[in-house]
């Protein structure tokens, strides 16, 4: 469709925000599409045009990716906050009694978050961002 | 056997028990492993969906820490590094497969590391530890390690997507058994179904929790006749354990499966110490695991 120029109608799609990256389509692919690769590629294009049709899945992306380059790991805690509190602060509800059950099990802890200062990986991100405009 | 590991975010948080009864398995065994130090996130499936070249980056960057850690870039011989999160696995997989076929892409991705004071040569060889258990070990080495075997617990193995798709060298893509000769050497007894490569859902759970729960769910009762799952991914582990209400609702049938860690499976009938397994972390609790071991061994 993107090659045929319906390229707003593929942005635009559910689709995409569908996969879970289980690449059962790509190994079955009789003509050896990377159909996986290609969804990947349609999300990033989708978040980049600032499409803002499923913002529950665009900012799950974000928000991770911007946990990383703060801390360079997942902290999954302030992650599971912040990704529900951004995107659906009322469907966070759904989340709190397995957030507390995992608190109580020890998988799960309180860090302070560290807004200020420079990011783990800000300078690696950077140093991408520019090398991906020169490409 | 010397091997590199790289636990992963999940297994350095919350599915810790997974890292520290891996460690403990892989010492049982007599292998060699040493924890990667100064590592950061692979990227997931987030970094590759911000930026292409972003994807390929985060990974190497570990792979090159490996090199690093195994004495620079020089020798030919390929590092051996343990991966043990599927989403891990699967990048530096496909980080190291897209480098090498595109010299200029692994350039770039040297520029970008010359930040962090590292460059990769590309020379990292990145397994799951569900292939090393299943091809570095043979079953009979793992059962002469056993010390309580599993006898009377029927176990059903989830393998999960990315341990078999698109990069696995050492199983099936859709119908994996690498998992059945080693619960069998514990003695355990095995529940064949035809849901251990299916997806667990992922960041659905999070994004689109009425598909997630589906899907999980249709995992879930596939596996329920037995006493137990056992995973070899944290992601999956989250999921199947995490949301097993939720999911017996959407699927109109009460299902309540413990879901263990391959390795905590391992270590139990090893006889490791409960303390280096970590039993009771999970949100379903193991312990009618326990109790149905127990009971064998009385009777």
């Amino acid at each position: 469709m993107v090659q045929l120029g319906l390229t707003d109608e593929v942005l635009q799609s559910k689709t995409m925000w569908l996969c879970s990256l289980c690449y059962e389509c790509q190994v079955r692919c009789p003509r050896g599409i990377p159909l996986t690769e290609t969804i990947t590629r349609l999300k990033e294009r989708a978040i980049k045009d600032g499409v803002a049709k499923w913002p529950k899945s665009t900012l799950f992306y974000q928000v991770f990716n911007g946990v990383v380059r703060r801390y360079g790991r997942m902290r999954e805690m302030e992650f599971m906050a912040r990704y529900l509190l951004s995107a659906d602060p009322l469907g966070a509800f759904n989340f709190a009694g397995l957030g507390l059950t995992m608190f109580a099990r020890g998988k799960i802890h309180l860090e302070m978050p560290k807004l200020a200062g420079e990011g783990r990986l800000d300078r690696l991100f950077e140093r991408v961002e520019e090398l991906e405009a020169q490409r | 056997m010397k091997y590199h590991l790289y636990p992963g975010c999940s297994a350095e948080g919350s599915a810790l028990e997974y890292k520290i009864s891996t460690l403990k398995v892989l010492e049982a065994l007599g292998a060699e492993v040493t924890e990667l130090e100064n590592w950061t996130c692979c990227g997931a499936s987030a970094a590759s969906v911000q930026s292409d070249l972003l994807g390929v980056t985060l990974p190497a960057r570990n792979l090159a820490l490996a090199e690093q850690a195994d004495g620079g870039g020089s020798s030919e011989s390929p590092v051996d590094m343990i991966a043990v999160c599927s989403a891990c696995y699967t990048n530096f997989r496909r980080a190291s497969q897209a480098v090498g076929a595109d010299a200029a892409l692994l350039r770039t991705v040297n520029k970008a590391l010359e930040v962090e004071g590292l460059t990769f040569h590309n020379r990292v060889r990145t397994r799951h530890l569900m292939e090393v258990l299943a091809v570095d070990f043979t079953p009979e080495e793992i059962a002469e390690r056993v010390e309580r075997p599993l006898t009377g617990l029927t176990v059903a193995p989830y393998y999960g997507c990315q341990t078999v798709r698109p990069y696995s060298p050492f199983d099936d893509n859709e119908k994996p058994t690498s998992m059945i000769a080693i619960l069998e050497a514990l003695g355990a007894k095995v529940h064949r179904h035809n849901r251990g490569a299916a997806c667990c859902g992922t960041s659905l759970l999070m994004t689109k929790p009425r598909v997630g729960h589906h899907m999980v769910g249709e995992i879930l009762t596939a596996c329920s006749p037995a006493d137990c799952v056992a995973v070899v991914c944290p992601m999956c582990h989250m999921n199947l354990d995490g949301y097993q209400n939720q999911v017996s609702q959407v699927m109109g049938q009460q299902l309540r499966v413990p879901i263990l860690f391959l390795p905590q499976l391992m270590g139990l009938a090893f006889g490791l110490p409960p303390s280096d397994l970590l039993l009771k972390r999970h949100v379903v609790s193991a312990e009618p695991v326990l109790m149905r071991l127990a009971d064998t061994e009385t009777t």
